[in-house]
Protein backbone atom coordinates (compact mmCIF):
# COMPACT_ATOMS: atom_id res chain seq x y z
CA UNK A 1 0.00 0.00 0.00
CA UNK A 2 1.11 3.55 -0.63
CA UNK A 3 0.60 6.08 2.12
CA UNK A 4 -0.48 9.44 0.86
CA UNK A 5 1.91 12.20 1.86
CA UNK A 6 -0.33 15.22 1.31
CA UNK A 7 -3.95 16.24 1.16
CA UNK A 8 -4.24 14.62 -2.25
CA UNK A 9 -7.87 13.49 -2.22
CA UNK A 10 -8.82 10.14 -3.66
CA UNK A 11 -12.06 9.41 -5.47
CA UNK A 12 -13.44 6.53 -7.50
CA UNK A 13 -14.17 6.80 -11.21
CA UNK A 14 -15.73 3.41 -11.70
CA UNK A 15 -19.30 3.10 -12.91
CA UNK A 16 -20.46 -0.49 -12.56
CA UNK A 17 -23.32 -1.71 -14.69
CA UNK A 18 -25.06 -5.06 -15.12
CA UNK A 19 -23.86 -7.62 -17.62
CA UNK A 20 -25.82 -10.64 -18.78
CA UNK A 21 -22.81 -12.96 -18.48
CA UNK A 22 -22.53 -12.25 -14.79
CA UNK A 23 -18.75 -12.49 -14.80
CA UNK A 24 -18.07 -9.07 -16.26
CA UNK A 25 -15.01 -7.19 -15.07
CA UNK A 26 -14.08 -3.57 -15.59
CA UNK A 27 -10.51 -2.36 -15.64
CA UNK A 28 -9.14 1.17 -15.55
CA UNK A 29 -5.45 1.62 -16.30
CA UNK A 30 -3.21 4.53 -17.18
CA UNK A 31 -2.17 3.15 -20.58
CA UNK A 32 -5.32 1.67 -22.12
CA UNK A 33 -7.94 3.35 -19.95
CA UNK A 34 -11.29 1.78 -19.23
CA UNK A 35 -11.94 -1.69 -20.65
CA UNK A 36 -14.69 -4.26 -20.13
CA UNK A 37 -14.18 -8.03 -20.28
CA UNK A 38 -15.12 -11.24 -18.52
CA UNK A 39 -13.30 -13.51 -16.10
CA UNK A 40 -12.31 -16.47 -18.23
CA UNK A 41 -10.35 -18.62 -15.79
CA UNK A 42 -10.26 -18.89 -11.97
CA UNK A 43 -7.63 -20.02 -9.48
CA UNK A 44 -4.93 -19.53 -12.01
CA UNK A 45 -1.20 -19.83 -11.49
CA UNK A 46 0.97 -18.13 -14.10
CA UNK A 47 4.70 -18.24 -14.68
CA UNK A 48 6.47 -15.15 -16.03
CA UNK A 49 9.82 -16.29 -17.47
CA UNK A 50 11.22 -12.78 -17.87
CA UNK A 51 10.95 -12.29 -14.11
CA UNK A 52 11.36 -15.94 -13.09
CA UNK A 53 8.22 -15.28 -11.06
CA UNK A 54 5.23 -17.49 -10.31
CA UNK A 55 2.02 -15.74 -9.32
CA UNK A 56 -0.83 -17.63 -7.66
CA UNK A 57 -4.46 -16.65 -7.03
CA UNK A 58 -4.75 -14.96 -10.40
CA UNK A 59 -7.85 -14.56 -12.57
CA UNK A 60 -7.55 -14.62 -16.36
CA UNK A 61 -9.65 -12.04 -18.16
CA UNK A 62 -10.58 -10.73 -21.60
CA UNK A 63 -10.33 -6.98 -21.02
CA UNK A 64 -7.47 -5.18 -22.79
CA UNK A 65 -4.27 -3.96 -21.13
CA UNK A 66 -0.68 -2.99 -21.89
CA UNK A 67 2.46 -1.85 -20.11
CA UNK A 68 1.59 0.93 -17.68
CA UNK A 69 -1.75 -0.56 -16.66
CA UNK A 70 -0.28 -2.60 -13.80
CA UNK A 71 -1.86 -1.66 -10.51
CA UNK A 72 -5.20 -0.68 -12.00
CA UNK A 73 -8.20 -2.08 -10.14
CA UNK A 74 -10.31 -4.75 -11.81
CA UNK A 75 -13.91 -4.43 -10.65
CA UNK A 76 -16.93 -6.72 -10.55
CA UNK A 77 -20.52 -5.88 -9.74
CA UNK A 78 -20.03 -6.94 -6.14
CA UNK A 79 -16.71 -5.20 -5.57
CA UNK A 80 -13.07 -5.46 -6.46
CA UNK A 81 -11.99 -8.56 -8.37
CA UNK A 82 -8.27 -7.86 -8.33
CA UNK A 83 -5.31 -5.77 -9.37
CA UNK A 84 -4.17 -5.88 -12.98
CA UNK A 85 -0.61 -7.20 -13.35
CA UNK A 86 0.13 -8.85 -16.72
CA UNK A 87 -1.02 -9.88 -20.18
CA UNK A 88 -0.16 -12.33 -22.94
CA UNK A 89 -1.22 -12.46 -26.59
CA UNK A 90 -4.82 -13.42 -25.79
CA UNK A 91 -5.62 -12.65 -22.15
CA UNK A 92 -5.02 -10.30 -19.25
CA UNK A 93 -4.27 -11.28 -15.64
CA UNK A 94 -5.22 -9.81 -12.27
CA UNK A 95 -4.13 -10.92 -8.80
CA UNK A 96 -7.19 -11.52 -6.65
CA UNK A 97 -7.79 -8.90 -4.05
CA UNK A 98 -8.18 -11.25 -1.09
CA UNK A 99 -4.40 -11.58 -0.95
CA UNK A 100 -4.15 -7.82 -0.73
CA UNK A 101 -6.77 -7.62 1.99
CA UNK A 102 -4.80 -10.07 4.10
CA UNK A 103 -2.20 -7.51 4.98
CA UNK A 104 -4.33 -4.40 4.71
CA UNK A 105 -6.51 -5.76 7.49
CA UNK A 106 -9.56 -3.89 6.29
CA UNK A 107 -11.79 -4.11 3.27
CA UNK A 108 -11.19 -1.60 0.50
CA UNK A 109 -13.48 1.40 0.62
CA UNK A 110 -15.03 3.53 -2.08
CA UNK A 111 -15.81 7.20 -2.12
CA UNK B 1 -5.70 -33.87 -7.15
CA UNK B 2 -3.60 -36.93 -6.45
CA UNK B 3 -0.45 -38.35 -7.91
CA UNK B 4 0.05 -41.79 -9.43
CA UNK B 5 2.07 -44.34 -7.52
CA UNK B 6 5.50 -43.79 -9.03
CA UNK B 7 5.45 -40.08 -8.26
CA UNK B 8 3.81 -39.97 -4.88
CA UNK B 9 6.69 -38.03 -3.36
CA UNK B 10 6.24 -35.17 -5.78
CA UNK B 11 3.36 -32.71 -5.72
CA UNK B 12 1.40 -31.93 -8.84
CA UNK B 13 3.01 -28.50 -8.82
CA UNK B 14 6.50 -30.02 -8.70
CA UNK B 15 5.70 -32.30 -11.61
CA UNK B 16 4.10 -29.46 -13.52
CA UNK B 17 7.20 -27.31 -13.05
CA UNK B 18 9.15 -29.86 -15.05
CA UNK B 19 6.94 -29.20 -18.07
CA UNK B 20 6.83 -26.03 -20.22
CA UNK B 21 3.71 -24.85 -18.40
CA UNK B 22 3.17 -21.10 -18.03
CA UNK B 23 -0.44 -21.17 -16.79
CA UNK B 24 -2.78 -23.47 -14.85
CA UNK B 25 -6.37 -22.66 -13.97
CA UNK B 26 -9.95 -23.82 -13.65
CA UNK B 27 -12.51 -22.81 -16.23
CA UNK B 28 -15.76 -21.55 -14.80
CA UNK B 29 -17.60 -22.31 -18.03
CA UNK B 30 -16.38 -25.78 -18.97
CA UNK B 31 -15.30 -26.94 -15.48
CA UNK B 32 -12.08 -28.13 -17.06
CA UNK B 33 -8.45 -27.90 -16.05
CA UNK B 34 -6.95 -25.28 -18.34
CA UNK B 35 -3.24 -25.60 -19.11
CA UNK B 36 -1.20 -23.04 -21.06
CA UNK B 37 2.08 -24.23 -22.58
CA UNK B 38 4.98 -22.02 -23.65
CA UNK B 39 5.06 -21.62 -27.44
CA UNK B 40 8.86 -21.51 -27.33
CA UNK B 41 8.91 -25.19 -26.42
CA UNK B 42 5.67 -26.71 -27.76
CA UNK B 43 3.90 -26.93 -31.12
CA UNK B 44 0.27 -27.74 -31.90
CA UNK B 45 1.35 -31.19 -33.06
CA UNK B 46 2.71 -31.91 -29.59
CA UNK B 47 -0.60 -31.30 -27.79
CA UNK B 48 -1.82 -34.95 -27.70
CA UNK B 49 1.49 -36.00 -26.19
CA UNK B 50 1.35 -33.29 -23.52
CA UNK B 51 -2.31 -33.99 -22.78
CA UNK B 52 -1.51 -37.65 -22.16
CA UNK B 53 1.43 -36.75 -19.93
CA UNK B 54 -0.61 -34.29 -17.87
CA UNK B 55 -3.52 -36.73 -17.49
CA UNK B 56 -1.07 -39.34 -16.23
CA UNK B 57 -0.15 -36.98 -13.41
CA UNK B 58 -3.73 -36.42 -12.31
CA UNK B 59 -5.42 -39.43 -10.77
CA UNK B 60 -8.88 -38.34 -11.88
CA UNK B 61 -8.64 -39.11 -15.57
CA UNK B 62 -12.23 -37.99 -16.08
CA UNK B 63 -11.26 -34.36 -15.45
CA UNK B 64 -11.44 -32.59 -18.81
CA UNK B 65 -8.25 -30.81 -19.80
CA UNK B 66 -7.98 -27.88 -22.17
CA UNK B 67 -4.50 -27.13 -23.52
CA UNK B 68 -3.55 -23.78 -25.04
CA UNK B 69 -0.24 -22.70 -26.54
CA UNK B 70 0.80 -19.09 -26.05
CA UNK B 71 3.67 -16.70 -25.65
CA UNK B 72 4.53 -16.22 -21.98
CA UNK B 73 2.77 -13.41 -20.11
CA UNK B 74 4.64 -10.19 -19.32
CA UNK B 75 4.18 -7.77 -16.46
CA UNK B 76 2.44 -4.52 -17.37
CA UNK B 77 4.67 -1.92 -15.78
CA UNK B 78 6.88 0.21 -18.03
CA UNK B 79 9.96 2.37 -17.67
CA UNK B 80 9.17 5.24 -20.02
CA UNK B 81 7.31 8.35 -18.92
CA UNK B 82 4.58 8.45 -21.54
CA UNK B 83 1.72 9.92 -19.55
CA UNK B 84 1.46 13.68 -19.12
CA UNK B 85 -1.86 14.33 -17.43
CA UNK B 86 -1.93 15.17 -13.75
CA UNK B 87 -5.11 13.80 -12.15
CA UNK B 88 -6.31 15.79 -9.16
CA UNK B 89 -8.20 14.52 -7.24
CA UNK B 90 -6.42 11.21 -7.66
CA UNK B 91 -8.56 8.47 -9.24
CA UNK B 92 -8.32 4.77 -9.94
CA UNK B 93 -6.49 4.19 -13.21
CA UNK B 94 -4.39 7.36 -12.97
CA UNK B 95 -0.73 7.08 -13.94
CA UNK B 96 1.84 7.06 -11.14
CA UNK B 97 5.62 6.86 -11.26
CA UNK B 98 7.72 5.02 -8.70
CA UNK B 99 11.23 6.45 -8.27
CA UNK B 100 14.20 5.76 -6.01
CA UNK B 101 16.42 8.54 -7.37
CA UNK B 102 17.99 6.46 -10.11
CA UNK B 103 15.39 4.05 -11.45
CA UNK B 104 11.73 4.55 -12.23
CA UNK B 105 8.67 2.52 -13.17
CA UNK B 106 5.27 3.78 -14.27
CA UNK B 107 2.06 2.00 -13.29
CA UNK B 108 -1.56 2.77 -12.36
CA UNK B 109 -3.47 3.65 -9.21
CA UNK B 110 -5.64 0.77 -8.03
CA UNK B 111 -8.10 1.66 -5.31
CA UNK B 112 -8.36 3.69 -2.18
CA UNK B 113 -7.77 1.81 1.08
CA UNK B 114 -6.95 2.12 4.75
CA UNK B 115 -4.23 0.12 6.42
CA UNK B 116 -5.35 -2.03 9.32
CA UNK B 117 -4.26 -0.79 12.74
CA UNK B 118 -2.77 2.54 11.74
CA UNK B 119 -5.78 3.56 9.63
CA UNK B 120 -3.32 5.28 7.32
CA UNK B 121 -5.00 6.43 4.13
CA UNK B 122 -3.47 5.27 0.89
CA UNK B 123 -4.02 3.36 -2.29
CA UNK B 124 -3.17 -0.07 -3.66
CA UNK B 125 -1.21 -0.77 -6.82
CA UNK B 126 0.72 -3.78 -8.14
CA UNK B 127 3.64 -5.06 -6.09
CA UNK B 128 6.03 -5.41 -9.00
CA UNK B 129 5.75 -1.68 -9.68
CA UNK B 130 8.15 -1.13 -6.79
CA UNK B 131 10.78 -3.55 -8.10
CA UNK B 132 13.27 -0.86 -8.97
CA UNK B 133 16.32 -2.76 -7.73
CA UNK B 134 14.95 -5.82 -5.93
CA UNK B 135 12.25 -7.45 -3.86
CA UNK B 136 10.65 -5.85 -0.83
CA UNK B 137 11.50 -2.23 -1.47
CA UNK B 138 9.65 0.33 0.65
CA UNK B 139 10.14 4.04 1.14
CA UNK B 140 10.07 4.64 -2.59
CA UNK B 141 8.55 7.95 -3.63
CA UNK B 142 5.42 7.86 -5.75
CA UNK B 143 4.84 10.71 -8.18
CA UNK B 144 1.90 11.70 -10.35
CA UNK B 145 1.57 11.32 -13.30
CA UNK B 146 5.14 10.02 -13.79
CA UNK B 147 8.44 9.73 -11.94
CA UNK B 148 9.88 13.24 -11.78
CA UNK B 149 11.23 15.41 -9.01
CA UNK B 150 7.85 17.10 -8.54
CA UNK B 151 4.38 16.16 -7.39
CA UNK B 152 5.39 13.50 -4.90
CA UNK B 153 2.02 12.17 -3.70
CA UNK B 154 2.88 9.08 -1.66
CA UNK B 155 5.51 6.75 -0.27
CA UNK B 156 5.53 2.97 -0.64
CA UNK B 157 4.59 1.51 2.72
CA UNK B 158 4.28 -2.22 2.06
CA UNK B 159 5.15 -4.47 -0.83
CA UNK B 160 4.32 -8.15 -1.19
CA UNK B 161 5.74 -9.10 -4.58
CA UNK B 162 8.25 -11.91 -4.30
CA UNK B 163 8.96 -15.39 -5.52
CA UNK B 164 8.17 -16.78 -2.08
CA UNK B 165 4.75 -15.21 -1.51
CA UNK B 166 3.59 -15.80 -5.10
CA UNK B 167 1.70 -12.55 -4.77
CA UNK B 168 1.93 -9.31 -6.74
CA UNK B 169 0.23 -6.92 -4.36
Amino acid sequence: MYSLTSDFPVTSQYTITSNSEGLAVYKSGAKTGYSVGVIDLWQTTIYIPSENATLKNVVRNTYTAQGGDSGGAVMRLNGIAGIHVAHDASYTYAVTVSRTNAYLGVAPVFS
Amino acid sequence: MEIHHSDQKKSVQERMSELPIIGIGVSGKTKSLDITLDEDYVTEADIPKWEKQIKNMVSRSDVPITIRISAAPTLDSHTSNRETTTVDPLKGGASVGFMDGTNNITCSVGYYAKEGGSNDLGFVSAGHCTQLTGYGQTGINVHQPVATTTNNIAVVDKEQYSSSTYCDC
